[in-house]
């Protein structure tokens, strides 16, 4: 029993704790100004991506299964987003072609774990190898937006950039669906025992199809954001790959115990940005950040496996 | 008893590779019944729910509810119908809450969106008809057992089945709420519900039951009205031919203490037992399911932490650090309850499993002599006369008594000083059953103590020098097999807490 | 789904390793064939073109005995690429201008770093009960981090001939081979012929039925990380020999070939099975150099790469259909809990 007031306390506090570190941060480096309204602008923006990203995984993740293709997957995308744009200058139809490759590509791995019972990480990684080649393969041609009105889209503010509002929006959608939907419920019956799900008469495999499109489709969003942001980017891929799997284990590890949860993975890509920012503010050598990244991600995971009594974890193909 | 046939089932078969757990299954459930379906462990009562539920689809055979072919249809649909199950295991969202949890198949909607409120109602009936009294806030992973169990029978019963199969009910709660459990029974019964009910407690089921049907090695064998049903008759039927027959009658002269527990104790499995094993001394555990009968073996043998107590093995402590490893170093063999996941390498040859423990026996510094292992495989194989007699036959797709010949095949190399067995003959057909009785025999002749875990009382009394009657972690009693009868070992593995020594 | 009640004939006779032996090498000569029709002027079937084939297959599967032994213990690795990458330039860095270490020296110390990486990894999958992706996947990270710090982002050349001579033509056939054929016995003894790799196997088949029997699967587990370490450093010891310089991240990519590579030969044989591994990395070596040399770009050499990945899993889930079946479900008691 002590146990579990254990288990509740710690994913309560944690956010608080967060936000006690940030202010300690804040007082340490006094002449960096964490929390100026620029400041706060700037690491929004950055993170809203990752933000987006992470909360596709999410839903992969509240369904029970893994995903490590969206690390090819973005930056394919953002190149695709670069050449339709060049090619048509129009924005909507970048958008609606990059959706349609992300959607079908996670449709299709939906299909290959639920019909054909593939282990969702050796498919996601096959993708991920074959994304990085395709994008190696467009590698030669223009990657820059040309178009101005484009690049300007990323400016467009409404208090916030007009991309944070999205980021928010998403959310705020998401939680509704997660928390307050039948579809939402049984994604995470599907998630947490899927003997229960049996019983409860839930179609699994439809239910991750789902969540596997609904994944796709924030991924095909992030890339649109920071394709405007940006431009396209080459291979840096798998450096995002890093902060969206933090965000998401960081997340479990909040509100909901244990489980992978839609506030939760806000407040561990927020968490993620600030300290990413913080890390660029004080103009840290570039190798400190995937050496936090790393503790970052190894720590937030070990919390949450704490609970688990170490039981050593198997990856069966 | 006249009305109508609410279930049939006819001539259903189910294998698992060479298992047959269901061969050949006949009965009819009738209307408004509280139908008992009694067996020992292997018999295939939990795999014949399952079948009905429609988590596994039957080799052969139909199943039928109201005349209606029901044979294969999904979970959902089954539930549909009016057929509630409520498992042996319980399947529940821990995270959730227990308002969730009752109405997981139905959540209620308003337009898309979840109105909890409306559910709260529909959910505080069907406590109120239990009788028993929820924060429905709380989430179910902090529920005792206890309490999760009545969640799951709420769950089952807010859709107001016409028909209720309960498996293994009270293995998890305690009297009070067994009581609780009838009295929701009886008023099932009152309401028109049929309740199927599958338990190993006799004494239960002739509280509260109107028929029993006893299954043995996959078939229904015989249903009877209770009131036609003498117990003792009754436990004949369930555990089979008499086996005097297969035992070995051996008298061997046991020697020092082997093994001595003391005083041990885990969370609320092992509530103090002690006892001790000679050498040369066969001891059985017998005990209900959940009586702690693993855990103490499993102590013993070092895989599993006991929280306090001790262990003696030729009256030196194994603690600290004990693990199987030491254990086997200190000639301690142990036989595990799951023969799946626990006791043999499935995917894996007869050979390697023979080997597994034995490769210091068939390698030099390290390596293996693959000729060694052959030679020493195929002599065990012959020994035990395993069928197929075939070493590089792959060890999951022998038939259970074969494959537990194997596992215990693995310990016979070396001579160890203590062997452990935990429910050695569950799902093992007869004559693999003698054979492995005449291996134990052998064994302790051979000196060795024995340790044999069972809820088979005939294999108890049949085999062993000396019988310790487990019930919820505590000893009840110990009596001597040549004295005691089946009835009053029975009476004590069912819970006769006022027998507690 | 059906589930079967006549157990498949699946007796695990020599023969039927024998076979898929057999086949698989049948395969490799088809392929063959296909290439040198493919290429112009059948300059595929040139002795160059072959040794070249051969050294080229000689690193993937160095790699890929490194993941072998980790995935035989039903682990992951994607740090290997990185740790390959470290250790080529920690010894390269050492033997450079400046510090002038003797090529073995420099060597060891690399090899003792990606132990020591390994180490850690392996402690956090078998002591915290850490999923290894996870683990390894911050590995990965880490080592991304820490590299830079050691050479400033610069690449490293190595001046060192008598490193440079591993990769060399010595003996008509590249020393690379010579080399893979040493590690590829030790290996195959490890793995095949001893009691460790006996209990690895196990391990990776049924982890609890492992502990029962009193093997350490803790340790054991943490062994594998080790030398799936050691064996990526010797691959990446070998690329910086071949190449002659070493980029910051001029190894990561062999990743997907050791994935590839070992995926494939588990799959196709069930097993760690070293000859099986070594026939694997000739088959996508050849693929690789077939292609190329028909004018295909390498990205896209990459993307069919990754094809045949998701082609090896389909082939398991294929073969083993039958077998694997819900046999065990009858005795797997916690649904679930």
């Amino acid at each position: 029993m002590r146990n579990k007031i254990n288990k509740y306390l710690l994913c309560y506090t944690m956010p608080f704790g967060l936000l006690v570190l940030v202010f300690l941060l804040q007082i340490i480096f006094y002449d960096v100004p964490l929390f100026s309204a620029l400041n706060i602008k700037n690491m929004l923006l950055q993170s809203v991506s990752i933000a987006m990203t992470a909360l596709g995984l999410s839903y992969i993740m509240m369904s029970g299964e893994g995903d490590l293709s969206f690390a090819g997957m973005f930056s394919l995308l953002t190149v695709v987003f670069a050449i339709v744009t060049n090619a048509w200058s129009n924005f909507f139809i970048a958008i609606i072609a990059i959706t349609i490759i992300a959607v079908g590509v996670n449709l299709m791995i939906s299909l290959l774990v639920t019909r054909l019972k593939f282990s969702s990480f050796i498919v996601s990684i096959a993708v991920m190898f074959m994304a990085n080649g395709i994008e190696k393969a467009f590698h030669q041609q223009t990657t820059l937006i040309n178009s101005e009105v484009i690049k300007s889209f990323s400016t467009i503010e409404f208090g916030l950039p007009l991309v944070v509002w999205l980021m928010a929006f998403v959310y705020l959608i998401s939680y509704f669906i997660i928390n307050k939907t039948r579809f939402g419920f049984n994604l995470r019956i599907v998630g947490e025992n899927k003997y229960a799900a049996i019983e409860a008469g839930i179609n699994s495999n439809k239910i991750k199809v789902f969540a596997y499109i609904i994944a796709g489709l924030l991924l095909a969003l992030a890339a649109s954001v920071e394709s405007t942001r940006v431009g396209a980017i080459y291979e840096q891929g798998k450096y995002y790959m890093l902060p969206v799997f933090a965000a998401c284990f960081f997340g479990s590890s909040m509100f909901v115990p244990g489980r992978v949860n839609v506030v939760g993975t806000l407040v561990g890509a927020l968490f993620l940005g600030i300290i990413d920012n913080f890390m660029k503010m004080i103009n840290v050598e570039s190798y400190i950040v995937p050496i936090v990244q790393g503790t970052v991600l190894i720590v937030s995971v070990a919390l949450a496996s704490v609970q688990n009594r170490s039981k050593i974890v198997q990856i069966k193909l | 008893m006249t009305g109508n046939i609410v279930v049939k089932i006819r001539g259903v078969k189910k294998y698992f590779g060479a298992t047959k757990a269901l061969d050949g299954v006949d009965l009819e459930i009738y209307e408004n019944e509280v139908h008992a379906i009694v067996g020992s462990n292997g018999a295939g009562k939990s795999t014949l729910m399952k079948t009905l539920g429609g988590e596994y689809v039957p080799d052969e055979g139909k199943f039928y509810y109201l005349d209606e072919d029901i044979t294969g249809l999904t979970p959902f649909q089954i539930q549909k119908k009016g057929i509630q199950i409520v498992h042996q295991v319980l399947n529940i969202v821990d995270s959730m809450s227990i308002l969730e949890n009752i109405l997981l198949a139905s959540p209620p909607t308003k337009n898309v969106v979840l109105d909890w409120k409306e559910g709260k109602a529909k959910v505080k009936e069907v406590l109120e008809f239990i009788g028993i009294d929820f924060d429905l806030s709380k989430t179910v992973g902090s529920l005792s057992i206890s309490e999760q169990q009545f969640v799951v029978l709420a769950r089952a019963l807010i859709n107001k089945p016409k028909v209720l199969v309960l498996d293994e009910p009270n293995s998890k709660i305690g009297l009070e709420e067994t009581e609780k459990l009838f009295a929701v029974i009886r008023k099932l019964k009152a309401h028109g519900t049929t309740t199927i009910y599958i338990s190993h407690r006799i004494e239960e089921i002739y509280q509260v039951c109107d028929k029993i049907s006893v299954f043995r090695d996959g078939k229904c064998i015989d249903t009877r009205a209770t009131k036609d049903f003498p117990q003792d008759e009754l436990v004949t039927m369930m555990l089979g031919k008499k086996l005097d027959v297969f035992f070995p009658k051996a008298n061997v002269e046991t020697g020092t203490e082997i093994l001595k527990v003391v005083n041990l104790k885990f969370k609320d499995k092992i509530n103090g037992v002690s006892f001790y094993v000679k050498y040369g001394e066969i001891v059985s555990l017998v005990g209900a399911v959940g009586a702690g009968k693993t855990e103490i073996v499993n102590s013993i043998y070092g895989i599993l932490r006991p929280d306090s107590g001790d262990i003696l093995i030729d009256n030196h402590t194994v603690f600290p650090n004990h693990s199987p490893r030491k254990a086997i170093k200190i000639g301690i063999a142990l036989v595990p309850e799951d023969r799946a996941t626990q006791g043999m390498i499935g995917e894996y040859t007869v050979k390697n499993n023979l080997t597994a423990i034995n490769m210091k026996n068939i390698s030099k510094n390290s390596f293996i002599q693959l000729k060694k292992e052959v030679k020493l495989a195929q002599e065990l194989n012959d020994k035990l006369s395993v069928t197929p007699n075939d070493i590089n036959y792959i060890i999951q797709s022998l038939s259970g008594g074969n494959q537990q010949k194997v596992i215990i095949g693995k310990w016979l190399v070396d001579p160890y000083k203590l062997y452990l067995l935990d429910e050695v003959t569950a799902g093992v057909d007869i004559g693999a059953k003698s054979e492995i009785y005449q291996l134990l025999g052998d064994l302790a002749k051979g000196g060795a103590g024995v340790v044999l875990a069972t809820s088979d009382i005939e294999e108890a009394i049949g085999l062993s020098d000396k019988i310790i009657i487990l019930f919820k972690g505590k000893i009840v009693r110990e009596v001597d097999p040549k004295v005691t009868t089946k009835d009053e070992i029975l009476s004590y593995i069912m819970g006769a807490e006022k027998y507690a020594q | 789904m059906k589930n079967h009640n006549v157990p498949k004939s699946n007796t695990f006779k020599l023969p039927m390793s024998l076979a898929k032996t057999l086949a698989f090498l049948i395969l490799i000569f088809t392929v063959f064939i296909l290439f040198s029709f493919l290429t112009a002027d059948f300059s595929f079937i040139k002795i160059g073109n072959l040794n070249n084939i051969l050294a080229d297959a000689v690193i993937p599967a160095i790699f890929a005995f490194g993941m072998g032994i980790i995935v035989a213990g039903s682990g992951f690795d994607l740090s290997l690429g990185h740790i390959a990458s470290m250790t080529a330039l920690i010894t390269a860095y050492l033997m450079s201008g400046g510090l002038e270490f003797a090529p073995f020296a420099a060597i060891m110390v690399g090899l003792i770093t990606a132990a020591g990486i390994g180490t850690v990894s392996g402690l956090l999958v078998s002591r915290m009960g850490i999923s290894s992706i996870i683990v390894t996947l911050g590995m990965q990270f880490l080592i991304i981090g820490v590299r830079q710090i050691v050479t400033g982002g610069q690449s490293v050349y190595i001046k060192n001939e008598t490193f440079k001579w591993l990769a060399t033509n010595e003996f008509g056939i590249s020393n690379l081979f010579i080399i893979l054929v040493i590690i590829g016995v030790l290996c195959y003894f490890l793995m095949e012929r001893t009691t460790f790799g006996r209990k690895i196997q196990f391990i990776g088949s049924n982890i609890e039925a492992s502990r029962y029997m009193g093997i350490n699967v803790k340790n054991y587990t943490m062994y594998t990380f080790i030398l799936g370490a050691v064996l990526a450093a010797f691959g990446g010891i070998l690329f910086a020999a071949r190449a002659g310089a070493v980029q910051i991240n001029s190894v990561d990519s062999k990743l997907l070939d050791a994935v590839t590579i070992a995926l494939f030969s588990y799959v196709l044989f069930g097993r760690f099975k070293t000859l099986g591994i070594v026939m694997v990395a000739i088959l996508i070596s050849m693929i690789g150099t077939g292609m190329s040399m028909m004018g295909i770009k390498t990205e896209w050499i990459n993307f069919i790469k990754g094809l045949i990945l998701l082609f090896s899993i389909l082939m398991e889930k294929f073969m083993n259909y039958n077998t694997k079946t819900t046999l065990l479900k009858k005795g797997a008691k916690n649904h679930g809990r």
